[in-house]
């Protein structure tokens, strides 16, 4: 049956995000699935409580992340979506052109809304805002590790001043002495700053308490924008207007089969950690970025490597590697060329993996989970329980479903790759 | 500081105004410890190092060193560093101190001409004035109670540390930080910060109800103000007077030549005190004060406007003034200096931090001593208001 009565409609601007945002909607009672990039007029969704709509456009020009997000809107829209969610990462990234400002204004406008919030604070993955700031664990944004970040490096905290530079809208601030208050306070601050002609207002959150109590505020807001934290608290709002049933049972999978392995190309230090622990545990299979692109067939070589090991144990295929070897890989190939060259190999691997009979996989950075989903031809995913916090295992839609869990590069325990497996037995 | 035979005046609480925040660390380590003993000789139950909300100090100190000297004195190896004072805009939030809605580093204590302070995690800033360990009790440790602050303080202890940031967002944040320190010996921190421990005294039954604790004599003469500080709040205080009351500017530039500034300034003001507040600043923008830095080097300049401006407030006095109000922490330690007053009663806040006071002895003096970046505009102003 197709769902057209979704009551919350999400844009996420990359695939392990998607499914971060869809894991805080499950917990909360939503039935949930997630769509692998826009969905065609025809796709068909099973009966949900909310769609989000997985894109790749963070890090695209900012003309296509608009096109495509404002695509997903109206698919949505067409679902009966009654109110829109941007999701980004809850480190904020983007450059100074967008894409985040763009799009939240590009949505905001198609949603025929005038204010929308920001909020990225994700307080149980350390991520808060105060003041405007947005801290990792006790670190400010600028001075960790998104500090370098290749594609959008963050060297300012102060997301007031950095959502400024991709708006020509005003930006306002909502501080935490206010959203401490609750969501009547919140809620005017919010209308005070509408008046005042803010059409994004960032808002602080140090807690889990202060998040639920924004989504409260904006239960009337058109488009929510944030990390998936802020999602906590919209669950309740349907439920209170009635639209939305109990919380039972939102995160039942059908039973999983098949081999187990696990495909890592993020580069991240949580990433490169767990790659380490399983190595030590399990078979192991390097691919040098470096090696990609000659005349080597680097992905049948990894296929013929793993076909025997399958079966017995999970198998771990990993190109995440720390950043000297990166940067040779990238010297050699060019920065965009290496990282292409590292997803289409990994993509060949997953869809080589799922012919020698792999029914559960762990995909393991956001770039190759979504290069890889692609490839195996995965429109949608029904979303299960989670494994770490934001990281669910996952049901492909479709006449032969695949078990997956896409996991962001830096979530997760070191010990996330082996007991994801647990978790699903 | 006070002398041998000083009396403690039958109070509950002592505060020694010293003047140890800028200058050689050797020098403010000695006066502390100096004061330190003078308070132990009354029967000081715990000692409180008292330090500017904006953690004003240097790569030399001078708080991690008089800490440091004070913890050793006691023999104690372990205190909290709670700078936060969320009412007065000071909060502390992953070790990190906010100005408002700004990182210390980025507002205006960035450019401050004596302590720059161009980092905001003040794990790093105290490192780097001490070489013990510096560790951090978390908003999200703070925020669940007294008894998880106090249970993280002990694991922070145990794992070496001598000093513990504490995070502080809200007066309740301080209020329990406080409560969990109700044992240690020496605290650390700002004003706010000692914010629950007369909760503590009263609660181990050593100190009775608090009214009246805050009653002053009614006061009499004229009404001045002397400002010497140029933080941002000042200047704005300066103004907003200036557009109301007489003003005198003591110009830097003039000073220690052969004009007798603080004479001018005095003759300019005995006409004018009985019809009302008199003004006398030497507060200026930065690029002046640079200028006036420029000619008499960094170190005299500041001591050639503040021993003026301590002299006027001396004759200010002398000509009948008695509702003082002085802007600026040295402006204020030098005036005292210069008025022989060795001790103050406190009163009732005017602004969070910024209480009226008064002599103990004869002339009974009201004065306001304000930190520079204090207060609303028309904070001198309305400090008169509330006297009357």
């Amino acid at each position: 049956m197709t769902s057209k009565n979704i009551l919350l409609g999400a844009v996420a601007d990359d695939m392990t995000g998607a499914t971060d945002l869809c894991n805080t909607l499950v917990a909360g009672g939503m039935r949930t699935v997630q769509m692998i990039g826009v969905p065609k007029a025809g796709d068909h969704v099973p009966n949900a409580d909310a769609v989000v709509v997985a894109l790749k456009s963070r890090n695209t020009q900012p003309v296509r992340a608009v096109r495509a997000s404002l695509e997903a809107q109206d698919w949505l829209k067409s679902a009966g979506a009654k109110q829109f969610f941007f999701k980004y990462c809850s480190t904020f990234d983007s450059t100074p052109r967008g894409n985040i400002g763009p799009v939240a204004d590009g949505m905001l406008e198609r949603a025929k809304g005038d204010i929308t919030i920001a909020c990225p604070a994700f307080p149980t993955n350390g991520r808060t805002v105060f003041h405007g700031h947005l801290f990792v664990g006790d670190v400010l944004l600028s001075a960790s590790g998104m500090r370098n970040h290749p594609l959008t490096p963050m060297r300012n905290a102060n997301l007031v001043e950095v959502l400024a530079e991709q708006t020509p809208y005003g930006v306002g601030l909502v501080r935490w002495e206010t959203v401490a208050k609750g969501p009547q306070a919140i809620r005017e601050a919010l209308a005070q700053l509408r008046r005042e002609g803010v059409r994004h207002a960032i808002v602080d959150a140090l807690s889990d308490k202060n998040l639920i109590d924004i989504g409260r505020a904006v239960a009337d807001f058109k488009l929510i924008t944030g990390g998936s934290g802020i999602a906590m608290g919209l669950p309740a709002n349907f439920r209170a207007s009635g639209a939305l049933g109990g919380k039972a049972s939102a995160a039942r999978l059908p039973a999983a089969g098949g081999h187990a392995a696990v495909l890592a190309g993020s580069c991240s230090e949580a990433t490169l950690g767990q790659v380490a622990r399983m190595k030590a545990k399990a078979p192991a299979f390097y691919i040098d970025a470096a090696q990609l692109g000659g005349k080597r067939d680097i992905v049948a070589e990894a296929l013929a490597w793993a076909k025997p090991q399958l079966g017995q144990q999970p198998v771990l295929i990993y190109a995440s590697a720390p950043p000297a070897e990166i940067a040779k890989a990238q010297r050699k190939h060019g920065r965009d060329k290496a990282g292409i060259l590292v997803e289409r190999a990994l993509a060949k691997i997953a869809r080589g993996l799922v012919k020698q009979g792999v029914g559960r996989m762990v995909l393991a950075g956001g770039e190759t989970s979504g290069a890889a989903v692609k490839a195996l031809g995965v429109r949608g995913l029904m979303i299960g329980k989670q494994i770490d916090p934001g990281v669910p295992w996952t049901m492909s839609l479709g006449d032969r479903p695949l078990h997956l869990a896409l996991k962001s590069g830096n979530f997760g325990a070191p010990d996330f790759f082996t007991k994801a497996f647990t978790v699903l037995e | 500081m006070p002398g041998k035979n000083h009396s403690a005046h039958d109070a509950d609480a002592v505060v020694i105004a010293l003047a140890t925040r800028t200058g050689p660390a050797e020098s403010a380590v000695r006066q502390s410890l100096a004061a330190l003993r003078w308070l132990q000789g009354r029967g000081a139950k715990q000692i409180f190092f008292k330090y500017r909300s904006t953690f004003s100090s240097t790569n030399r100190g001078n708080i991690g060193p008089v800490a440091d000297a004070l913890l050793d004195a006691m023999g104690e190896d372990f205190t909290v560093v709670c700078p936060a004072f969320p009412t007065a805009g000071r909060t502390l939030f992953q070790g990190h101190l906010f100005v408002g809605n700004l990182l210390l580093s980025e507002s205006f204590m960035r450019t401050h001409p004596i302590t720059p302070m161009k980092q905001s995690n003040l794990i790093k800033v105290l490192s780097r004035q001490t070489e013990y360990k510096v560790g951090l009790v978390p908003h999200e440790v703070v925020t669940v109670g007294q008894e998880a602050i106090r249970n993280h303080l002990k694991l922070l202890r145990d794992a070496g540390h001598r000093y513990a940031i504490v995070d502080a967002v809200s007066d309740r944040n301080l209020v329990d930080t406080g409560i969990a320190c109700r044992d240690m010996k020496l605290v650390t921190g700002s004003s706010g910060s000692a914010l629950a421990l007369p909760k503590n005294f009263r609660r181990a039954g050593l100190l009775g109800p608090d009214s009246g604790a805050d009653i002053l004599p009614s006061s009499k003469g004229y009404s001045a103000v002397v400002a010497g500080s140029c933080s941002q709040a000042t200047l704005a205080q300066v103004k907003y007077m200036k557009n109301h009351h007489p003003s005198f500017y003591v110009d830097g530039m003039k000073l220690g030549g052969k004009q007798d500034i603080a004479k001018e300034a005095l003759d300019w003001a005995k006409p004018k005190l009985a019809d009302g507040p008199v003004l006398i600043y030497s507060s200026a923008e930065a690029d002046v004060i640079k200028k006036v830095q420029r000619k008499h080097g960094v170190v005299k300049s500041t001591a050639l406007i503040e021993k003026c401006l301590a002299r006027i407030s001396r004759d200010l006095v002398r000509a009948g003034v008695g509702r003082l109000i002085v802007a600026g922490g040295i402006t204020a330690s030098e005036s005292l200096k210069a008025l022989k007053v060795q001790s103050l009663r406190i009163g009732h806040e005017i602004n969070p931090g910024v209480p009226w006071t008064t002599t103990f002895d004869d002339p009974l003096i009201h004065l306001a001593l304000k930190a520079g970046d204090f207060g609303e505009a028309d904070f001198f102003t309305r400090a008169f208001r509330l006297l009357k």
